[in-house]
């Protein structure tokens, strides 16, 4: 190619490449980290006084025997890998029940265990694996992608890694990748002579640069975390309204008793149109789903009549199909057969209230849905579904081609069966039975919770034992607005966690659904028979008036809502809101029950909602930490002891393994400046070891008879070559100003055969200061 | 490639930590974010504090050997830059096209050097400049380059033998590979016999002591005092010579490197001429050593054909040195006096040189 080639030279440095401290130091970052990462879960921990030192120990044979001795570099991998699959086949049982625990304790388990024997395995394997990795086949890669996978699953599993932790791990990551670019010089250019040198230059400075980085970025990291989740949020929001749209899933009404694990998203997709003959006056709650078991996260779907099907007082087989009736979705409706009084219970409130009460004040609500599919119905509170799709009086609510369905309600402050009366009522007296058959069921089957699912929300319950109604609920209010923050986007929760507890003792954030489920399971574990509901809250301000007089609304995806509905006696299924509003304000109400009740009962038991009933994070299982759930000491926080001693133990123990290096450091460094000197600083360090081995201690070197005394005292220094080192000395202090190599490599060859002399004189422990600490020679 | 794969895993780290709300992994995604704008600027100010230079200005080189060059790179800051790029370009002179490569290094804090090495194949004036320096952040992420014009010259001189020329009355004494042409040429007379020695193969016949030979049955040679005065005239034609490619003006330099060689082995000395433009003044350079034929040649080179004479210049001057003397033309062809003695041919310029012997 036009008569020119040319080519790079490579490093003419001969033999082994070395390694540079720092990639001693950043491979000990790398394990360290990950171990801290492992040990993070609940469940999990180990001595770090005993692995951490094995590890560091392990890796500085590596990294030492790597350049110098290949053939112990070889002895100590094989050998590690051969006392590990000892260890594994002698104590496989204890080993694989630790393996077992670290398994339980990703899915969610606090139990804790002790693991040292898997945890020096890991650390030793690791150590191995790392190793050879980023010094053997010096492939960065691998190690990257494996150290960034381990951080990035860390949330999804739960695992609450510190920022210590994630800077050692950073550290790893990027500084190596430092090492790496700067001994990668040689395959494509010229290169520099010491290139290790320069990497670990490089690496150092690149370490500082990023620890800087670091601790800026904490306190900006801090102070604007919620800013920047909401700005992950409202992009997520975007991306997905957008994919709901086009998909057509957006004006889909909610449904289900799927508790969310990630966040709110709303578009201002239209729902439902409500019409009403009068303006309500309370919240309006339609409920389009029941949850009756709890699954861990999710409800299972549940209604009065499979209640009674439990009762044994119906049977599906009896139910009849009534003639010139059809549901909302065009199919017959299936009424319970009309010999049994049962079949009326699901509106048996309504229709008392209507006969009992006097109240007139019926609403009439028609339902239709936007996108005129009918797969769920959303009906209000104390209401009676109508049959047909034309009421008398509001025929023109529907025209002639809508679908859509109705009911007639009564609102919460109209409903006032007087049950004493009813006692004296001739044929209506069976609806108190009825009603107290039903709620015995009702208590056995909506009290149930999988208190192994909620270790710990079973341990709030069984701290503060409550039995009257109105107290249960302003603790539950209490809890759950003192210890957590109203958001849509509280963030994804990890899959091993259950939703409440993560909601209620991790996060702290949440949105209705999360405030539903738990206070349900709350109400519950206070014997409470509560449901999870889901549906639209409709406040009467979204109702507007229209030119028939009627009055409609509405409903879009904002309204979807979810809530705790308890069974009381007197009144039914009654909807409890527990879910705080944006600004944080507490509104609640139940017939009996209101805010000025809430207020009144937190003030009596000194209960403040400003102030968190228990301190997040550290509100951890109670059977993991050996306490009773009675126990009040189980919340609060708790630092490990051996934390504190272990930070100065782990900074001797490094001490001592860099020690030699630095002495070797440090004498090379001396011998070298020695090897430059002059004659006369020369001479200088003569005296000086000289006297250090207690030989002519009173000498300063100026004595006529110096010479002779020199050679007395050191045989391997004739008297003729002291006498010209005394020449040599003389002509340097007194001559012409000019150096002369091969007179102070002269000087330098007295001193060396002198410090050899002293050298030999000396006690072991001089011997030791001599040549370590003073560097004569 | 490696920028965009980190800022996407940052923009995934910065997704992560916000869907799941974890501090540490914003505090991760914030000091990646940061770490890439420090990168961004960090080689902009290790550039500032780099330079370069070559510590010869001027080295020399064999055609076909191997040539080690080295430069300094001072980084006067306080941090190292593990990796910079240096875009280097060699070409030769009065040549628009050249050689470019990329050499990539370090620079810790000081001056350190960086070699590399040529291999030129023609004979001339080569021209090495390191045009861009580039300097790398420690992730190799971003760079920053900034311009730079460091030029070294190296000559390129032959490492061609010498042609083998011998002086010789006999006319018609043949070598059995070579043409001969016999011509007359200083050197022929001799003074004062130095000393008598057995006769060597190559030797001329008229310098044998024939009464010692016929008394001793040996052919002795008698060899005389050279004549410190003789000289060997070359006359360069360089008609034509600066629309020469390299390789041509390569085996052009090298001819008359091996010629003056050649004669240096026949004659105390050489006088080169050439060179005379309309108007001008001639040049010529009297040839005593090797060293003094590379001095030749870089003028050569310098010159490149600049002087470059008319051609009845050139045969002006072929009468005023008289029949005796050498004339190497462009087109590698070489002449003692009026006669061609070879015409050379750049493709097998080296077997030639190293197969014919020429009696003059």
């Amino acid at each position: 190619m036009r008569g020119i080639k040319i080519k790079t030279k490579a490093s003419r440095a001969t033999g082994r490449e070395t390694l540079p401290v720092v990639t001693f130091l950043l491979l000990l970052a790398g394990v360290f980290g990950v171990l801290l990462l492992f040990r993070s879960p609940a469940g999990i921990t180990f001595p770090l006084w005993a692995v951490f030192p094995v590890t560091a120990g392990l890796c500085w044979a590596l990294w030492y025997s790597f350049p110098r001795y290949r053939g112990l570099f070889y002895a100590i991998l094989v050998g590690s890998l051969l006392l590990c699959g000892l260890f594994a086949f002698y104590l496989r049982e204890d080993l694989w029940e630790q393996i077992l625990h670290v398994r339980r304790s990703l899915r969610g388990g606090t139990q804790q265990m002790e693991m040292t024997l898997l945890a020096m395995l890991a650390a030793v394997l690791l150590t191995l694996l790392l190793f050879t990795l980023e010094c053997w086949v010096k492939c960065h890669t691998p190690a990257f992608l494996l150290t960034m996978a381990l951080l990035l699953l860390s949330p999804l599993l739960g695992i609450d890694a510190d920022l210590g932790t994630v800077f050692l791990l950073l550290l790893f990551m990027l500084a190596f990748g430092v090492v790496r670019v700067a001994s990668k010089q040689g395959k494509k250019g010229s290169l520099l002579t010491g290139k290790s040198r320069l990497a670990g230059k490089s690496a150092i400075a690149f370490a500082l640069i990023l620890a800087l980085v670091f601790l800026a970025v904490i306190p900006l990291a801090s102070h604007f975390s919620n800013t920047l989740y909401d700005s992950v949020y409202m992009a997520e929001d975007f991306v997905r309204g957008n994919l709901r749209h086009l998909t057509g899933k957006a004006s889909k009404p909610v449904t289900g008793g799927k508790i969310s694990t990630g966040n709110n998203y709303r578009f201002g997709t239209e729902h439902l149109y409500l019409t009403t003959n009068m303006l309500p006056t309370e919240t309006l709650y339609l409920r389009g789903f029941s949850g009756g078991e709890y699954l861990g996260g999710d409800w299972a779907e549940t209604k009065d009549t499979d209640i009674l099907y439990q009762m044994g007082v119906l049977e599906p087989a009896e139910d009849i199909p009534v003639e010139d009736t059809w549901d909302f979705t065009g199919r017959p409706i299936v009424y319970p057969s009309s010999i049994s009084l049962w079949g009326l219970f699901p509106w048996m409130y309504f229709e008392l209230n209507s006969q009992l009460s006097g109240a007139w004040d019926t609403v009439f609500l028609a339902v239709q849905h936007c996108n005129d599919t009918y797969e769920n119905a959303y009906e209000p509170y104390y209401s009676s579904r109508q049959s047909g799709w034309i009421t008398d009086g509001f025929d023109t609510v529907f025209a002639a081609d809508q679908w859509g369905y109705s009911f007639l309600y009564y609102q919460q402050k109209d409903m006032q069966i007087d049950w004493e009366r009813l006692t004296l009522m001739q044929g209506l007296s069976v609806f108190l039975s009825m009603r107290e058959s039903f709620a015995q069921q009702v208590q056995e089957v909506y009290t149930q919770v999988p208190k192994e699912l909620v270790p710990r929300l079973t341990a709030l319950a069984k701290e503060m034992p409550l039995t009257d109604l109105d107290e249960i609920t302003a603790y539950i209010l209490y809890t759950l607005h003192s210890n957590t923050t109203y958001t849509l986007s509280p963030g994804w929760s990890s899959f091993n966690q259950d939703i409440t507890e993560c909601f209620l003792f991790e996060r702290g954030k949440g949105f209705c659904e999360h405030y539903a489920a738990t206070a349900t399971l709350l109400y519950r574990l206070y014997g409470i028979p509560a449901r999870y509901a889901t549906g639209y809250m409709v406040s009467p301000s979204a109702f507007t008036q229209q030119a028939d007089g009627s009055y409609s609304a509405v409903v879009t995806d904002e309204s979807a809502h979810a809530w705790v509905e308890i069974f009381l006696k007197d009144y039914g299924w009654t909807p409890v809101e527990v879910t705080p509003t944006a600004d944080g304000y507490t509104v609640v109400s139940y017939p009996g029950f209101d805010t000025l009740r809430l207020h009144q009962i937190w003030q009596e038991h000194g209960w403040d909602v400003s102030i968190p009933s228990f301190s997040l994070k550290n509100k951890k299982d109670p059977s993991s930490e050996g306490q009773t759930p009675d126990s009040p000491a189980s919340v609060g926080s708790s630092i490990e002891p051996g934390v504190l001693l272990l930070i100065p133990l782990m900074g001797l123990c490094y001490a001592v393994l860099l020690l030699p290096l630095y002495a070797v450091k440090r004498r090379t460094r001396r011998l070298q400046m020695l090897n430059g000197w002059g004659c006369r600083e020369v001479f200088c360090q003569l005296l000086e070891a000289l006297r250090f081995g207690g030989l002519l201690p009173e000498c300063s070197g100026s004595e006529p008879d110096f010479a002779l005394q020199l050679a007395g005292c050191v045989p391997a220094v004739s008297r003729e070559e002291a006498e010209a080192l005394i020449d040599i000395l003389n002509e340097a202090a007194f001559g012409p100003p000019k150096q002369d190599k091969e007179k102070d490599a002269f000087v330098r060859s007295v001193y060396n055969r002198a410090a050899d002399e002293v050298y030999g004189k000396l006690s072991r422990r001089k011997k030791l200061i001599f040549k370590w600490i003073k560097v004569f020679g | 490639m490696k920028k965009t794969a980190f800022f996407l895993l940052m923009l995934f780290t910065f997704y992560w930590a916000g869907v799941y709300h974890s501090l540490p992994l914003m505090v991760l995604c914030l000091a990646e974010l940061l770490l890439f704008v420090v990168l961004l600027v960090l080689p902009r100010l290790l550039r500032s504090r780099l330079s370069i230079a070559f510590p010869k200005q001027n080295e020399t080189a064999r055609a076909g050997a191997e040539t080690l060059c080295r430069v300094t790179v001072r980084n006067k800051g306080k941090l190292p830059v593990s990796r910079i790029r240096l875009r280097l370009r060699v070409w030769y002179a009065q040549d628009t096209k050249g050689v470019e490569k990329k050499l990539y290094g370090g620079a810790p804090c000081g001056e350190h050097v960086l070699e590399f090495s040529i291999f030129p194949a023609y004979c001339g004036l080569l021209q090495v400049r390191i045009d861009r320096l580039r300097a790398y952040d420690y992730l190799s992420l971003f760079s920053s380059a900034k311009r730079c014009k460091e030029e070294m010259l190296v000559a390129v001189f032959p490492d061609a033998p010498a042609l083998r020329i011998r002086f010789s009355d006999f006319e018609g004494e043949r070598d059995g590979t070579a043409v001969e042409q016999t011509v007359s040429h200083p050197g022929d007379s001799f003074n004062e016999i130095r000393q008598i020695r057995e006769y060597r193969a190559g030797d001329p016949g008229r310098h044998i002591h024939r009464n010692l030979s016929a008394r001793t049955d040996k052919l002795w040679i008698k060899e005389y005092e050279k004549d410190m005065n003789q000289q060997a005239d070359v006359l360069l034609d360089l008609e034509g010579f600066s629309e020469r490619t390299v390789p041509e003006k390569s085996a052009f330099y090298r001819l008359l490197s091996a010629l003056v060689l050649g004669l240096l082995q026949e004659t105390p000395a050489v006088r080169v001429h050439w060179g005379a433009p309309v108007g001008g003044n001639r040049r010529s350079a009297s040839i005593v050593t090797e060293e003094q034929c590379r001095e030749l040649l870089l003028a050569l080179y310098q010159m490149d054909g600049a002087q470059q004479e008319e051609p009845a210049a050139v045969s002006e001057k072929a009468e005023s040195l008289g029949r005796d003397a050498f004339r190497l033309s462009v087109d590698l062809s070489l002449f003692a006096g009026d006669t061609l003695l070879h015409r050379f041919s750049a493709e097998t310029l080296e077997r030639e040189m190293r197969e014919k012997f020429f009696t003059v």
